[in-house]
């Protein structure tokens, strides 16, 4: 199996950013939700690039956490895809701790993702998670068990050359699910961290037999030369 | 302290991977006993400011003695204690013994997992990101951007 953890574009999370405050925010009809913030005009475009640079790879799956800016994300990397996906949310894969978040409604998914084959996440989660989202005091201990959660369940649906594209967030990603994905030491994992940056693709193959290979992580290609024409796809 | 590792490649692959590191000041570029390691290592410094030459370590050296995995942690822990101060630093070294060893080693992970066939890409030419101390980061992985773009001069330094 082959996991391509993806982080979200720029959203607009940073409230000190006064010029993307002034972006217009949800779709019209959308509830303003200052910690559930879409993406920006150049998160979109990450998240564009980003598509046609995995547009070769052919998911077997993706998955995305449940925050706007995941579902924005995922949206812009499968809209690339050369088969219909869907796109099937995990409560798990969120960010750590949101004090006072609820999950995107699902009624308004066809509002705020036009166009998008989404599965919503059950209650309780595939993973065997709760649906609801973790308290803003969540610890890096929590973190990991959510990791150790997603993980299982990929190991359960996938395997061989499986491909399965994931969607989440910076302190989830490179903190726990990447850690956890490459078994790394409970010493290490609470400590150490990939880095992620808006768009990074981070890509871990797993084999049947349990093998972990970190073929490349936060790879931001896409991002650097906003042409992807001219790379070939050998590192992915 | 940050260190990049370059895996040791061509001649063409090495003075890309120098000309992306030109915009890192680099306190040292380290490297093995292998030919290839040490012209690496110079394409590397050619293009730094402040360095004249790279110095070859010794526990960078093919050993006999030592496992690839103990040799990685040797190294990891050379790196550490003697470049302490440093900012900077790139090793040069093999891309098989970066992917099947060092990798894993500098991330901490398990020598069970290490001895299992874990391992980290490893493409020649390729360079990676880590911060080393007590803690162990990488910015990044693996990034042969460098190697695949007509023009190298579009690409922003790390």
């Amino acid at each position: 199996m082959y996991v391509y953890v993806v982080r979200h574009g720029q959203s607009r999370g940073w409230p000190s950013d006064t010029e993307l405050q002034k972006e217009p925010f949800h779709p019209a009809g959308a509830k303003y939700e200052p910690i559930d913030p879409s993406l920006t005009r150049l998160g979109h475009r990450q998240a564009d690039l980003c598509g046609k640079f995995l547009a070769d790879i052919d998911f077997d799956a993706a998955f995305s956490g449940p925050l706007h800016r995941h579902i924005d994300t995922a949206k812009g990397i499968l809209q690339h895809q050369k088969t219909h996906k869907k796109l099937e949310i995990l409560s798990d894969l969120t960010e750590m701790g949101l004090e006072g978040c609820d999950i995107i409604p699902e009624e308004i998914y066809d509002v705020l993702f036009p166009g998008l084959d989404i599965l919503p996440c059950s209650d309780p989660s595939p993973t065997g998670g709760p649906k609801v989202l973790p308290q803003w005091d969540e610890k890096y201990s929590t973190l990991r068990v959510r990791a150790k959660r997603v993980v299982d369940y990929l190991r359960k649906r996938f395997s061989g050359s499986d491909r399965v594209l994931v969607v989440s967030s910076a302190l989830f990603g490179g903190a726990a699910l990447i850690p956890v994905l490459l078994e790394l030491t409970e010493e290490g994992n609470m400590v150490d961290f990939f880095d992620f940056q808006n768009t990074g693709i981070t890509m871990v193959e797993i084999t049947d037999d349990g093998k972990r290979i970190l073929h490349c992580a936060n790879d931001g290609s896409h991002l650097i030369l906003g042409d992807c024409e001219e790379l070939s796809r050998i590192t992915l | 302290m940050r260190l990049y590792v370059i895996t040791e490649c061509d001649d063409s692959a090495a003075d890309r991977a120098g000309r992306q590191m030109a915009g890192v000041p680099l306190d040292a570029v380290i490297y093995g006993d292998s030919e290839r390691g040490k012209s690496t290592a110079d394409a590397v410094v050619k293009y730094q400011e402040k360095l004249d030459t790279p110095e070859m370590v010794s526990e960078l050296c093919e050993n006999k003695t030592l496992t690839d995995r103990e040799r990685a942690k040797a190294v990891k822990e050379m790196i550490t204690e003697r470049f302490k101060g440093c900012e900077k630093v790139a090793a040069i070294m093999p891309a098989e013994f970066f992917g099947n060893s060092f990798g894993a080693v500098i991330m901490k992970m398990s020598d069970e997992a290490i001895d299992n066939g874990a391992a980290f890409g490893c493409h020649e030419g390729a360079i990676s990101s880590f911060a080393v101390g007590t803690s162990a980061e990488a910015s990044f992985v693996n990034s042969t951007l460098h190697l695949k773009v007509s023009d190298p001069e579009m690409i922003k330094n790390f």
